[in-house]
């Protein structure tokens, strides 16, 4: 019996390894677009993969490797910017050579205005791809919750560009 | 959980209003945002980064391992001396109980042993009973054979709620140790029929054998005073 245990154990912390191996520019990714900094997201993509070898035996399923990983670092991304800015949490300016403007402009400028938690579901269903059962896993959350909070930031994203365009170039 | 939950947020909304809404042309720019995104650099140091993460988090985990394997290699060397030296005070105690009646009159007045005696003479002994005798050395020897005598259930007043009085005390001591609590699993409360032992002091030792780093809860006698029998 505990040698059955022992050896799930160790598989499900090799097939933690490789699936952070095999998704790291994603992790990477989803870190960055939070702290919009490049050792801070390192930092983040360290810390979360420490987080996620040394817990894994809080998995009850390999099946969810991959979305935990995205909760460890949308976590460990969020808990960053508390502490760094204990006053509000922010989406951080996008950076980069932005200067010019394009017509997403707007856009980007509402979902900057969003709150975190609106943001991350936009973020995870437009830029990730994921399902709303995958959002869902992430954050814990019933799966028609996370619908209607994606209706909810699109209705506000829609209303906030209507309104005129939220921001533009000049808040660079 | 990462967000708070809002209350009845998801009342009205259907399928076919968020796709509809997920459908329209201002959101055709979520495109270009999203191509963006993935162009996003990934330097070098992001797959040493997680390296090191998985790194660090093994040397951790194998220091621990370590321990536990320690403890229990030491265990098991000394496994079947204790579990001779058991039995020989196990035998003895039993020829002692069924030969001796005075002894067997004053270890019946040590709260925990009572029932012990009470089931190798096949007598009863009262509590009034009481006789001043030196036997904490021998309570000491029996050591790990009770567990297996005796379950738990049977040193407790019936409908006492021995659980809960006993779990309330572990959870007390695990709150003052500061044994890292992410290493242990949540304690919540001990089996009807939960391994211990008696110590040399007369003691009740509740063993939790998933708590490697230190396993033994002595629950002093004043705690179950009341509900023992």
């Amino acid at each position: 019996m505990e040698q059955e245990e022992k050896a799930s154990y160790l598989q499900i912390e090799m097939l933690v390894e490789q699936t952070l191996m095999k998704d790291y520019t994603k992790l990477y990714r989803l870190a960055y677009q939070y702290v919009h900094n490049e050792n801070d997201a390192l930092d983040i993509v360290q810390e979360s993969a420490y987080k996620a070898v040394k817990n894994c035996t809080r998995l009850q399923s390999p099946q969810y490797i991959s979305t935990w990983l995205y909760r460890i670092v949308i976590n460990e991304s969020l808990s960053f910017l508390r502490k760094k800015r204990p006053e509000q949490v922010q989406w951080g300016e996008w950076d980069g050579e932005t200067e010019d403007c394009y017509a997403d402009l707007d856009l980007r400028h509402a979902l900057m205005r969003l709150p975190e938690e609106e943001k991350t579901i936009v973020l995870l269903r437009f830029f990730e791809g994921l399902s709303f059962q995958q959002i869902a896993e992430i954050l814990d959350e019933n799966i028609n919750t996370v619908k209607s909070r994606l209706y909810r930031s699109l209705q506000k994203l829609k209303q906030m560009l209507e309104e005129g365009g939220a921001v533009s170039c000049e808040a660079k | 959980m990462l967000f708070p939950v809002k209350q009845n947020e998801e009342a009205i909304l259907t399928d076919e209003t968020l796709e509809t809404l997920m459908q329209e042309e201002w959101l055709s720019e979520m495109g270009y945002l999203k191509e963006e995104y993935q162009k996003i650099p990934v330097p070098e140091q992001a797959q040493e980064a997680i390296q090191k993460g998985i790194q660090r988090a093994k040397e951790e985990t194998e220091k621990v391992n370590r321990n536990v394997l320690f403890r229990k290699q030491k265990n098991k060397r000394y496994g079947s001396l204790a579990a001779f030296a058991t039995l020989a005070a196990t035998v003895c105690l039993f020829v002692l109980l069924q030969t001796n009646t005075q002894f067997a009159v004053s270890m019946a007045g040590i709260p925990v042993l009572k029932p012990v005696v009470e089931w190798m003479t096949g007598q009863e002994y009262h509590k009034d009973v009481y006789m001043d005798v030196k036997v904490a050395h021998l309570t000491g020897q029996i050591g790990n054979g009770l567990q297996d005598a005796i379950p738990l259930v049977e040193l407790f007043e019936q409908d006492s709620d021995y659980v809960a009085v006993i779990s309330a005390e572990i959870q007390r001591q695990l709150q003052q140790t500061d044994q890292k609590t992410e290493l242990q699993p949540q304690f919540y409360e001990i089996a009807p029929n939960q391994c211990y032992y008696i110590d040399v002091d007369g003691n009740l030792v509740i063993v939790l054998e998933e708590y490697e780093m230190k396993p033994e809860f002595t629950i002093g006698t004043d705690v179950i005073a009341s509900i023992l029998k």
